[in-house]
């Protein structure tokens, strides 16, 4: 851009409800209020999703003054513990993920190594899993259908609890909404219709909606993706697609209402022929949403799937190598897209918009800040993208999709990771990382990775002597789990 | 069964019984206690060490904690005074001083971070130096030292700290620690290798007195030589000395004559600069320089002329080419120490580096055949560090406004790597400061150079506009004299180190009394 620099005055905000009120009220509430916001909400359209997990630890959260416990009741939601995987890693497995705070080191070692050594001794390496098993414990919890409140002394192994809030998008949405002082803002309902772009080809100058009204402002934030379609190839974000690793070109959601009793009290992701079907308990109803291939699953099948009579639509999954381009910054769904397998998408965008308060552009010359955002992002985002990567990665199960994923290229950051575990148990730390080690090492080890090596510090271990260390935190686990509520 | 069993490292060489030799050894001394693994140190008193190396950084502790040593102890043993940062005089301008701190700055007053509201308030009536706004700054400055409150709530405990010692007892030190946990000292030079004609991997050594030794993993730590990583396996090295030109120093210790500073010193010189760093009992100086803007007798002059004691010594000459091997880990060997690289001592990173080394050695500690994982993740560390090092080094160099002399010319002038580069627009324009989890320098170390060299951004967060100036204000003052009483309240450094238990006792390590 070549204009002159003059302080920023205005920022306007484009997307769908559940992305754009969260952003806005954290704006509103970080800016002086010479900066004026203006609301482009798009609460027409499909396509957005009907729940979405929120993740026990939010800096969104924390910064509103959200508190996790209130917002089912608020949002027509539930909690849970973990997330169930049926039909991964093999067609008759059932697995629990959840994030599990972290194990105490024995001896200066993790866990699993001396697990390991302990297989190995038996002959058996295989038998990690089986053995590390005691050890999960916010997953043993969850699978035993019991529910508590992470223990804030951190003394009892609750600590360790990540309970998620699992919610419905359109209340979690009037709840942000609340957050926003909606007398300081100006509010559209429309769709960005046209783009106009500075003279030199630099950043939007404005956008026409579809009301005819035009938008004017120094900064550009897209939440759903609209804008970006709009502005398309002239400020070039580094669209990187992942069809070939989540090979879906379609998706199918909607709720339908159920008994409360015959519900499951957490979320399940279930591999399906030609497809992920995930299943999000709210108050009184399930949100569904299906991810399918549309060479291997036609409308009719995919319909059947959720059980709802919807109409799909095209899905991709990608990132964006530059989210932020000239003045505008792409963030949720118009940065990153994983399906809703995880809470992948919600958490993202809510590190996003931390990220983006935080690296605000100062004046309407804003190289740097989008330079700087774009390296954060990045790495927050290939944190996630390679966690959702990992279960179609590791998947032993065979057939149509799963196929296809794992005859993809991996990324290079998630091929350290799973090469290091694979070869000798270590799990490779990078910058700015958003899910627990002790999650991340589950998923390992329960989809079946057996390390070639232990630590060659745990055979300096006397075994007989780790052995009653090992039972005794057993133990607790499980008094602890028996000790706790019944999910329902 | 365990691991496959005849993949078990079972002897490990040491080469080299400088810091670097001495530390490894003592870590895997302690680390793999229990694993029958034989650990052999050699070193040549004919070679000898390079004799320096003598500011350290907080994580050192870590280090020292993770051996079990009392600190108290270790700090009498080695003449040892405490670290609060480093003094830098006449980098920015000739007149100019900061501390790079190991501490925060100010405190956390709203959304936007600390420096952000002082750059705001910056040129207000009531605003202090940045740098007064730092617990370990105020404390260095007033020669005074207490340990960091435990309390993560309480202002006392936003600082670190890290020591100064003579590098040769630190090394004696950690000798009769490895030593007592059955690591075998040999004393001999190493004339020859012999590799694996298969594998390359290095087999035995030859000592000049005909001695053989064998073993399956060695540590090089030979010093700049890198006798076996790079004499045997020729691994090649990255020559960085485009990016920083200081190639030759002269070293030499002087008497105290000021009280003993908690803090080195880092005086920017025409070619070059000079450190001093005091001891309990001398002081250390040296002059790091380029051959290129100065010879070496005017450079021996410079910093003689500027010894603030009688000299104990005489002065000696180290020459060095900035860089690292290619490869640290190179087949069954691991360069630690000056054999892996070197990047000048401006920030006292070589030490840190070695620890660095060490623990991602422990890490990634390998089986009897090495595998290129290991030796691959393991170099991918050390890079990425070796790099956030340099670009931090560099900063100082770059970031520079001296007129009169060539070399302060030029290095503004110089092109940057664009890690660099792009970490310099994002504070010029906006204030913003690398954030990064696992790296040594972290936010307050970039912020201390930035502003201490005169770099001030353009504009500041725009949320630092949302605290009414009137508060913000107010803020300043309550921290400023919030930090005044917690100054106050320290016991002086002397005095701080005798009620430690730290003084150092030169006869107790065979020193002339003094
Ligand atoms: C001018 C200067 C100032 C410095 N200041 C600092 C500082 O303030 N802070 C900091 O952290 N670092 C500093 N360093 C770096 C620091 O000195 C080194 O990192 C540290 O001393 C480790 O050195 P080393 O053990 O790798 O090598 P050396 O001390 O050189 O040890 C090499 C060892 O290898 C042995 N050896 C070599 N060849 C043979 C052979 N053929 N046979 C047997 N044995 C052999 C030698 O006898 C010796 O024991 C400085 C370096 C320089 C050059």
């Amino acid at each position: 851009m070549t204009q002159e620099s003059r302080p920023l005055a205005s920022i306007a905000l484009f997307g769908k409800p559940h992305g754009v009120w969260p952003a806005a009220a954290v704006l509103q509430k970080q800016l002086p209020e010479r900066i004026s916001l203006t609301i482009v909400e798009d609460n027409a359209g499909a396509g957005h999703r009907t729940a979405c997990l929120l993740p026990a630890k939010s800096p969104l959260h924390d910064l509103l003054d959200i508190r996790l416990e209130e917002l089912a009741e608020q949002c027509h939601g539930r909690y849970s513990l973990a997330l169930e995987w049926q039909g991964w890693p093999n067609e008759s497995s059932r697995f629990f993920s959840a994030p599990s705070g972290g194990l105490p080191l024995i001896e200066g070692l993790e866990l699993h190594h001396i697990l390991l050594r302990a297989a190995r001794m038996h002959g058996k390496p295989s038998d990690l899993g089986h053995l590390y098993e005691p050890f999960r414990f916010a997953a043993r919890a969850a699978s035993a259908g019991k529910f508590a409140w992470p223990d804030t002394s951190g003394l009892s192994p609750a600590a360790m609890l990540g309970p998620a809030a699992h919610v419905e998008s359109s209340a979690y949405a009037e709840l942000l909404k609340g957050k926003v002082d909606l007398g300081r803002v100006i509010v559209h309902h429309a769709v960005p219709h046209e783009v106009r772009q500075e003279k030199d080809g630099g950043g939007i100058r404005s956008v026409k909606l579809d009301n005819g009204i035009s938008i004017a402002a120094d900064f550009f934030v897209d939440v759903s993706g609209q804008l970006s379609d709009l502005v398309g190839e002239k400020l070039d974000s580094g669209r990187q697609s992942l069809a070939p690793l989540l090979p879906f070109d379609r998706v199918i959601s909607g709720a339908r209402s159920a008994k409360s009793g015959s519900l499951a009290s957490h979320p399940v992701i279930r591999a399906l022929p030609g497809g992920v079907l995930s299943e999000i308990p709210l108050a009184d109803k399930i949100a569904s949403e299906f991810l399918f291939v549309s060479s291997l699953v036609d409308e009719e099948g995919a319909k059947n799937a959720i059980g709802i009579d919807k109409k799909s639509a095209a899905f991709e999954a990608f990132f964006l190598d530059r989210p932020w381009t000239e003045n505008l910054v792409r963030i949720g769904e118009a940065a990153t897209r994983l399906g809703s397998q995880f809470d992948s998408d919600q958490r993202l965008l809510a590190e996003e918009i931390i990220l983006l308060a935080s690296h605000l552009p100062a004046r309407n010359r804003m190289q740097a800040e989008a330079a700087t955002y774009n390296a954060q992002q990045a790495a927050r985002c290939e944190e996630i993208r390679d966690f959702a990567l990992l279960p179609f990665t590791l998947s032993r199960s065979d057939g149509d999709f799963l196929d296809i994923a794992r005859s993809g290229e991996i990324p290079e950051s998630l091929k350290l990771r799973i090469d290091q575990f694979k070869s000798r148990g270590r799990f490779v730390p990078y910058d700015h990382e958003l899910i627990d080690r002790q999650q991340w090492l589950e998923m390992l080890i329960g989809f079946g990775l057996v390390p070639a090596r232990h630590d060659p510090l745990a055979d300096a271990l006397d075994m007989h002597k780790i052995q009653p260390a090992l039972k005794r935190l057993a133990d607790s686990f499980n008094r602890a789990i028996a000790g706790m509520d019944d999910h329902r | 069964m365990t691991q496959p069993a005849d993949n078990r490292v079972r002897s490990i060489v040491i080469v080299g019984g400088g810091t670097a030799g001495w530390m490894t050894a003592a870590a895997l001394a302690s680390r793999l206690d229990g694993l029958g693994c034989e650990i052999t140190l050699v070193e040549s008193a004919e070679i000898g060490t390079v004799g320096v190396g003598e500011a350290t950084l907080p994580n050192i502790r870590a280090f020292n904690r993770m051996l079990g040593i009392d600190e108290a102890e270790l700090m009498a043993r080695t003449s040892a005074t405490i670290k609060l940062g480093i003094e830098f005089c006449d980098w920015g301008q000739v007149g100019d001083s900061y501390i790079h701190p190991f501490g925060d700055f100010g405190d956390a007053i709203g959304a936007a971070d600390f420096h952000q509201y002082w750059l705001q308030q910056r040129d207000a009536e009531n605003t202090k130096d940045f740098g007064d706004y730092c617990l370990a700054i105020r404390a260095a400055k007033a020669g005074r030292f207490d340990l960091p409150a435990p309390n993560p709530a309480s202002r006392r405990h936003a600082f670190a700290y890290a020591f100064q010692f003579d590098a040769s007892l630190y090394g004696a030190f950690l000798a009769d620690y490895a030593q007592a946990r059955g690591v075998q000292r040999i004393e001999g030079k190493i004339t020859d290798a012999r590799c694996d004609g298969e594998t390359g991997f290095v087999r035995s050594v030859m000592l000049e007195d005909g001695r053989k030794m064998e073993g399956d993993l060695w540590i090089d730590c030979s010093g700049f030589r890198g006798l076996l990583i790079e004499q045997h396996l020729q691994t090649g090295y990255d020559d960085w000395s485009e990016y920083l030109w200081s190639n030759r120093a002269w070293a030499v210790p002087c008497e105290t004559v000021a009280p003993v500073h908690p803090y080195t010193r880092a005086t920017a010189r025409e070619a070059g600069w000079q450190w001093r760093i005091p001891l309990q009992h001398r002081v250390g100086n040296g002059l790091v320089y380029c051959d290129r803007y100065i010879d070496d007798q005017a450079a021996v002059d410079l910093l003689m002329a500027n010894l603030e004691g009688e000299a104990l010594a005489d002065p000696k000459q180290l020459f060095f080419k900035t860089g690292k091997r290619r490869k640290l880990w190179n087949r069954n060997v691991v360069a630690i120490g000056l054999s892996g690289g070197f990047l000048e001592p401006l920030e006292s990173t070589s030490i840190d580096l070695i620890q660095n080394g060490i623990m991602n050695l422990i890490e990634l500690f390998p089986g009897r055949e090495c595998a290129e994982g290991d030796a691959g993740e393991y170099n991918r560390l050390m890079d990425l560090e070796f790099g956030r090092v340099r670009d931090f080094l560099m900063l100082h160099y770059a970031a520079n406004q001296r007129e009169e002399d060539d070399m302060w010319r030029e290095y503004r002038e110089m092109e940057l790597p664009d890690s660099l580069q792009a970490k310099i627009d994002a504070f010029r324009q906006r204030g913003l400061v690398p954030q990064y989890a696992n790296g040594l320098f972290q936010p307050p170390s970039w912020l201390s150079v930035f502003i201490g060299q005169n770099i001030f951004p353009e504009s500041y967060d725009p949320r630092a506009e949302t605290i009414p100036e009137k508060n913000l204000s107010a803020h300043f003052v309550e921290i400023d004299a919030d930090l005044e009483k917690l100054v106050a309240a320290m016991p002086e450094h002397r005095e701080f180190i005798e009620t430690y238990g730290a003084a150092f006792d030169a006869g107790a390590v065979g020193m002339p009394a003094q």
